[in-house]
């Protein structure tokens, strides 16, 4: 019925009875392809990457592995899912045993792929095939971690996700612990592999500016909501949401002006209504509802007023506030 | 002073031929570097391109970390490389103060906020009345309310850390702001908020600033000049637009065509 891999259904988390996000669906279709969630810290993008993963069970709503609810899952079952979808996290350092060469590292997550049966000379070169994938020369699987550089730690993490030939990488801001000019190589390696190996990024990032190379769908989330998705280009180029065009005008842009700041950060957000209310420089009355997530064109966009938006991001300017 | 004429005004800083070392390795050395009133001066470079080194020996505190610095950086007539501790110590609170990337480690986690304002003010001579008075003003000037001086460094967001580290620099009337990455643990917009206020104070009180990125972008936005590290050294040095759009050098080059741009897919 569905071509999708892995679905997010209505997704709720609670902590302590306060939900942290709410009502979340999101679908990753079959690579190669990508989805990007992007929204400020405390949104819930990690939180409702955790729940795809299956780190966390919803408090309510569901997690489909294409026909399957997660949840329901048997043991066997449920490390066929663990497989398939393999995170990449931010830091390198973190994410590696400072004691384990690259090469056991590999080796360690040969065991539970579906190349565990390959021995001696067919599982080196299995491991010299993943060093390949990921332009790391042979010569580094007696290195460890420390002892290579940020650039070729997180080329190895991508290799031991690879290793267990997954179908869903979640990518938690890959490349925000790295250099410019490394981000860039890493990019271009993203890429190449999402199109060789039919792979779909779920990618949580803070970098606008990054999430078109990878994503061609986009998710914009605020207080533990989706506030606005679509296709990458409309959502990120042609914001409806004032919230999405916020986060644009405040990008520093090469050679440009002082980004604007609209509304202040620190003022939270609100506990009903348009949770974004307080902050919204072009908020009414009928913001004091909660608005739903509607559809409009190819995306969907929960504001009163996602039509005087209408992709035009210089409508934050109407009522600039002074930082 | 007046040369034919025309009135030069003598710059705030005067960097020349510092290096920083450790042991024999040399990990930043600037040939040369003045900074003016209100102006915006930004090192930019990737980690290990020794600016942040090249920062703290601005201000003096080059050899906390273990570094030998040698040359000579003037600030106000005093050259902060080997100036006394009490010397330097009046220089950090009139001429430059350090606005740093993570604004909570830099205050004292046992401290109301409004304490720290009052030793940071009573270390430079500034007591009783006149204190609270600078203290409300600096707090009015960068948008807190007052309330916020009861609080913990911990009971407040990253942004409001940050803001108030500023507000302190403009309680103490200092020349010029020393910022190393000052946004760079900040959300996006919350950046946005601290860049307009750092610009805002330099256009309103003729505060320097001297800026430490990796973001050229963000650096790009603010800056009146710009230093381009590679490997400790300055692989060039020249006003934005010229950087910007006409570097001299193939590393600079390689920088900014680096930096993704929304709406332009490589």
């Amino acid at each position: 019925m569905t071509a999708d891999l892995l679905r997010a259904d209505g997704v709720t988390l609670s902590y302590a009875k306060r939900a942290v996000v709410h009502d979340v669906s999101l679908e990753l279709p079959k690579g190669p392809t990508g989805v990007a969630l992007v929204g400020e810290s405390g949104s819930g993008k990690t939180t409702v990457a955790r729940a795809l993963l299956g780190m966390i069970e919803p408090t309510s709503g569901r997690v489909m592995f294409g026909e399957m609810d997660v949840s329901q899952f048997s043991r066997s079952e449920r490390a066929e899912y663990r497989r398939t979808v393999q995170p990449v996290f931010q830091d390198g350092t973190e994410a590696l045993d400072p004691r384990m060469t690259v090469g056991k590292a590999l080796a360690e997550a040969l065991s539970v792929s579906p190349d565990a049966h390959l021995r001696g000379a067919a599982r080196a070169s299995r491991v010299s095939e993943l060093l390949d994938d990921v332009g790391l020369d042979g010569g580094i699987v007696d290195r460890l971690p420390h002892q290579i550089s940020g650039g070729q730690r997180q080329r190895v993490c991508i290799a031991r996700a690879l290793a267990v030939r997954p179908k869903v990488l979640l990518l938690d801001e890959p490349t925000s612990a790295l250099d410019v000019t490394v981000q860039a190589k890493i990019l271009d390696l993203l890429r190449r592999l999402q199109h060789e190996h039919s792979l779909t990024y779920l990618l949580i990032t803070h970098n606008l500016a990054i999430v078109e190379s990878l994503c061609s769908y986009t998710a914009v989330m605020f207080a533990g909501r989706v506030v606005e998705q679509g296709p990458t280009r409309e959502v990120l180029l042609s914001p409806s949401h004032p919230y999405t065009a916020s986060l644009i005008a405040a990008l520093p842009r090469m050679g440009g002006q002082i980004p604007t700041a609209v509304g202040r950060a620190d003022v939270g957000f609100a506990e009903s209504g348009c949770s974004f209310r307080m902050r919204c420089p072009i908020a009414i009355d009928a913001c004091l509802a909660s608005p739903e997530l509607a559809s409009i064109g190819g995306r969907h966009v929960s504001c009163f007023r996602a039509n005087d938006v209408n992709g035009d991001p210089s409508i934050v300017n109407s009522k600039e506030v002074t930082p | 002073m007046t040369v034919d004429g025309v009135t030069v005004t003598s710059p705030l800083i005067s960097v020349r031929d510092m290096r920083v070392t450790y042991g024999d390795r040399l990990v930043s050395h600037v040939p040369e570097l003045d900074v003016y009133e209100g102006e915006c001066v930004a090192l930019v470079g990737e980690s290990g391109s020794g600016k942040t080194s090249a920062l703290l020996a601005i201000l003096g505190l080059g050899d906390f970390s273990g570094a030998t610095v040698t040359g000579t950086v003037l600030i106000n007539g005093v050259n902060v490389v080997d100036a006394p501790q009490a010397q330097l110590r009046r220089v950090h609170g009139t001429a430059i103060t350090l606005v740093s990337q993570s604004p909570q480690a830099a205050l004292n986690p046992t401290m109301r906020l409004g304490r720290l304002a009052k030793l940071s003010l009573k270390q430079h001579g500034v007591r009783g009345h006149e204190a609270n008075v600078r203290i409300a003003d600096a707090l009015a000037r960068v948008v807190l309310p007052d309330e916020i001086l009861k609080r913990y460094p911990h009971e407040v967001s990253g942004g409001q850390a940050q803001r108030f580290c500023i507000a302190l620099a403009v309680a103490l009337q200092v020349q010029c702001i020393a910022a190393d990455e000052p946004t760079s643990a900040l959300d996006v917009t919350v950046q946005a908020e601290i860049l307009r206020l750092l610009d805002e104070l330099r256009r309103e009180r003729n505060m320097a600033m001297v800026l430490v990125s990796h973001d050229l972008a963000l650096v790009s936005t603010l800056a009146d000049r710009i230093v381009v590290m590679k490997d400790g050294a300055v692989v060039e040095v020249g006003s934005r637009d010229e950087v910007l759009h006409s570097p001299k050098s193939d590393y600079t080059r390689e920088l900014l065509a680096a930096v993704p741009v929304l709406g332009v897919t490589s």
